[in-house]
């Protein structure tokens, strides 16, 4: 494990800034798809305001899942502060997370573009990327850059 | 057997690779995953090798051969009893000295043995350096190295095999269990030898040791013969508890002072599989990432297999439309429009999700992560009275009932693998998965994959929740330690997943052109009979049967053509959509079952609700009903099982959906 404390302090800090990301942004998410459910606000002043510039759409289990991403990161973070070279672990588990349900967003983008555009399914017309658009989609850039960077190290972990 | 013929048993411990050589040696396909218990009864191949002719038995995984479980005692009987030519143990390279304590069983055995040291190249990479001849010159056996899933030794394995079989002269070691052991082992040995039959089918020596070892199923094999009283005698003299204890410690031990001179640097350190478990297996966070995968499974399962959902509806449109304009007789049209093409396309249209599903399963298979899914919620199902080994057949239920049920024989507490029978058919398979799809699509379009996640995830409970009261009631007692080997982490292969996608979802393509064929055919006699009645009607004679039955499931929103078509689904759970098609009239119409549906002034979403729920929940199909009668041995915990779902499946879609009336 000694060869990872060197760069410990950037895995620190991607971490934080990965975990800092994710949670606020599915707290934001998580607080706007429970106001919808529960009909708190008027949804309007919501989607035109922060969430709309954050393309959040009410969706409760999705800001549960960047809840969790973040607190992986988070977790972390704790470990390493804390001396454990073991909290690389959450490191690379979060990355693979993050990448994971980023693609899955980008599949569904891709299903509904195909029925929309290759089959002319008039069952969504009126689709718009903008409506699938999600946080764990650009958010998922932090991680993939973190994971091209450290790839060959997390590979390095087995030998 | 003929010189040229030879009888080899596959054996070793779960997850080391068996099925694969198997698979590789004869060409078979049998199911492979990454994670313990896949192989549930011996299985048998043939394969030509150098002029002969070598029948490969692949037994289940076993850790030892004191034959706690089912699965156990099928490897050992195979191997005891039916006296292969030659064993084959498969080791896995990077987890020898755990392998090695079923080795020293099986040197007792006196069977012609070889070791497959098994992927050798992930434990060389790894930095392990493996002493194959010191190995060869302890155990006193050949050992062949392998990577079964790249047919890599499997030819030199084979000639090993023949070269074996030939050996006149067969050595074996023993293990030394010291003195006052020894000195029983040689009291029971002269006793079992009085006895002429014994000699002649079992080795005395490991009689003797199974016996002192407190082997009650060895116990049982003696138990008629002459010498059983005597036998039990010595027995009672010894306190077999702490012969079995000591027996355990001389081969660790033995194992300690040989595995040393095997391996040099193969001593544990954490690899990248320990540094993901510390995140998988979290306290905190496990339960909540398996939930999150699981859904992430759900969703695109659901959305992306929508444009080819849509290709397959353009395709059964067309030919339902193509049959009503060019077939005469008009019935005959009606047979193949409404009946046929309707009923076998309504099924077809899901296809693509549930292979989309089971490719998704099989990645987390593959990657061995659905073994962790176990361990995680092994302390909750503790909690629930039952053992988080039952959580595999629960996680096997995904894709069918019925190898779930009989993947339960690797339990070895007859209680738990009770309880865990009852509840596996509240596990929701993918021949429900239609049903969900179609309703959840069409009255919740924009949840349709948390509403579908959210059935499988109340199917979880449901069986948890039985389990408790089972586990309190009428199967009374503790749950047995769980001890589960987590398999390593493997990036699963396109290939791997795409086959065992087809494994398990060409059974659907099977099923849509036999049984869901034929349901169809049978479906729309009935609708359409007797003759001259508006076909579907209330007349017809399935108008007749769904009015006899919809009193009883009226209450949970379900008019007569719903009620049917679950009785139909007793068959298989895919013709509850297949009757809808026909009843539908989904054949000759341009509107999809989706449009006729939502056209129904009885069918609205809280219906749908309590439908999806009450499919997950009711009587399992005929196949399961059959594996459960099988597996159980018992009529009576039979029809409990079929009694037991139709009352939680009533009383939850009445909550369901009564509940909903009021909130509305």
């Amino acid at each position: 494990m000694e060869q990872y404390s060197g760069r410990s302090k950037e895995k620190m800090f991607f971490a934080f800034l990965a975990g800092f990301l994710y949670l606020l942004a599915g707290s934001i998410q998580f607080v706007f798809s429970l106001s919808t459910v529960l009909d708190l606000f008027p949804v309007n002043s919501f989607e035109n305001g922060l969430i709309g510039l954050l393309f959040a759409p009410s969706d409760l289990i999705g800001s549960l899942i960047l809840v969790l991403i973040g607190s992986i990161f988070l977790y972390g973070l704790i470990e390493l502060r804390n001396g454990l070279n073991e909290g690389i672990a959450y490191v690379y588990v979060g990355i693979l997370i993050s990448i994971l349900f980023t693609v899955v967003y980008v599949l569904v983008i891709a299903g509904n573009w195909m029925e929309l555009y290759l089959l002319n399914d008039t069952e969504i017309c009126g689709w718009d990327i903008l409506y699938d658009l999600r946080p764990a989609i650009y958010l998922g850039i932090l991680p993939l850059c973190g994971y091209l960077i450290w790839r060959k190290e997390f590979r390095a972990m087995n030998k | 057997m003929a010189d040229n013929r030879i009888r080899v048993a596959l054996t070793g411990n779960p997850n080391v690779g068996k099925t694969t050589l198997f698979n590789m040696i004869t060409g078979s396909r049998q199911h492979v995953g990454n994670w313990p218990g896949v192989t549930v009864e011996k299985k048998s191949g043939f394969k030509m090798h150098k002029g002969y002719e070598i029948e490969v038995v692949d037994l289940p995984g076993t850790y030892s051969l004191t034959a706690y479980s089912l699965d156990e005692v099928v490897a050992r009987d195979f191997i005891v009893d039916e006296k292969p030519d030659v064993v084959v143990q498969i080791v896995d390279a990077t987890n020898i000295e755990r392998n090695l304590y079923l080795t020293t069983q099986l040197m007792e055995l006196g069977s012609k043995m070889i070791i497959a040291l098994n992927m050798y190249d992930l434990a060389e990479e790894r930095g392990d350096k493996l002493h194959v001849e010191n190995m060869e010159k302890i155990l006193a056996m050949p050992v062949v190295l392998t990577i079964a899933s790249d047919n890599v030794g499997i030819s030199e394995l084979l000639d090993t095999v023949i070269a074996e079989k030939q050996k006149e002269n067969h050595h074996s070691r023993e293990i030394g269990y010291g003195d006052e052991i020894e000195s029983r082992i040689i009291e029971v040995e002269k006793v079992l030898s009085q006895e002429d039959g014994l000699a002649s089918r079992y080795p005395l020596r490991w009689l003797a040791v199974r016996l002192l070892d407190g082997d009650e199923n060895i116990l049982r094999k003696i138990s008629g013969s002459s010498v059983a009283l005597q036998i039990k005698s010595i027995l009672e003299s010894v306190d077999i508890e702490e012969y079995e204890a000591l027996m355990a410690d001389k081969r660790y031990e033995v194992i300690s002072a040989m595995f040393p001179q095997m391996c040099e640097r193969c001593m544990t350190r954490m690899t990248t599989s320990d540094m993901v478990d510390r995140v998988m297996t979290n306290k905190y966070l496990g339960i909540p990432i398996f939930l999150a995968l699981m859904w992430g499974a759900f969703e695109l399962t659901f959305s992306f297999a929508n444009p080819f959902m849509v290709i397959i509806e353009m395709i059964f449109v067309w030919l339902g439309e193509t049959a009503a304009f060019y077939i005469r007789p008009e019935w005959l049209a009606s047979l193949i429009g409404e009946g046929i093409i309707g009923g076998v396309g309504s099924v077809f249209l899901f296809i693509p999700n549930i292979f989309i599903l089971f490719f998704l399963l099989s990645m987390l298979e593959d990657s061995g992560y659905l073994a962790r899914a176990a361990f995680i919620v092994d302390r909750v199902m503790y909690k629930i009275g039952l053992q988080g080994k039952s959580f595999i057949p629960m996680l096997l239920g995904f894709g069918c009932n019925v190898p779930a049920i009989m993947a339960t024989r690797s339990i070895e507490d007859r209680m738990d693998r009770m309880a865990t029978i009852m509840v596996v058919p509240f596990i929701s398979c993918g021949a429900r998965l239609p049903i969900y799809i179609l309703f959840a699509g069409t009255f919740f379009s924009k949840n349709a994959g948390t509403v579908i996640f959210c059935i499988y995830l109340l199917g979880i409970l449901v069986a948890v929740a039985s389990a408790k009261l089972l586990r309190t009631t009428t199967l009374k007692g503790h749950p047995a330690p769980f001890i589960l080997e987590l398999p390593p982490y493997r990036v699963p292969t396109l290939k791997n997943s795409i086959r065992h996608m087809w494994d398990n979802g060409s059974m659907y393509i099977r099923k849509a052109g036999t049984i869901i064929l034929g349901g169809s055919v049978v479906i729309w006699l009935l609708a359409a009979l007797p003759w001259g009645v508006e076909y579907g009607s209330e007349d017809s004679f399935i108008g007749i049967v769904g009015h006899a039955i919809q009193p009883l499931l009226g209450p949970l929103g379900f008019d007569w053509k719903i009620s049917v078509s679950l009785l139909f689904g007793f068959v298989a759970k895919e013709i509850v959509v297949a009757s809808l098609g026909v009843l539908y009239g989904v054949g000759d119409d341009e509107l999809a079952l989706t449009d006729s549906l939502l056209a129904d002034p009885n069918m609205y979403g809280i219906t749908a609700l309590s439908l999806m729920v009450f499919s997950l929940l009711y009587m399992p199909c005929i196949a399961v009903v059959g594996i459960i009668k099988k597996e159980t041995g018992s009529w009576k915990w039979t029809a409990f099982s079929v009694a037991y779902g139709l009352a939680v499946a009533w009383l939850l879609a009445f909550i369901v959906f009564q509940g909903g009336k009021l909130l509305n």
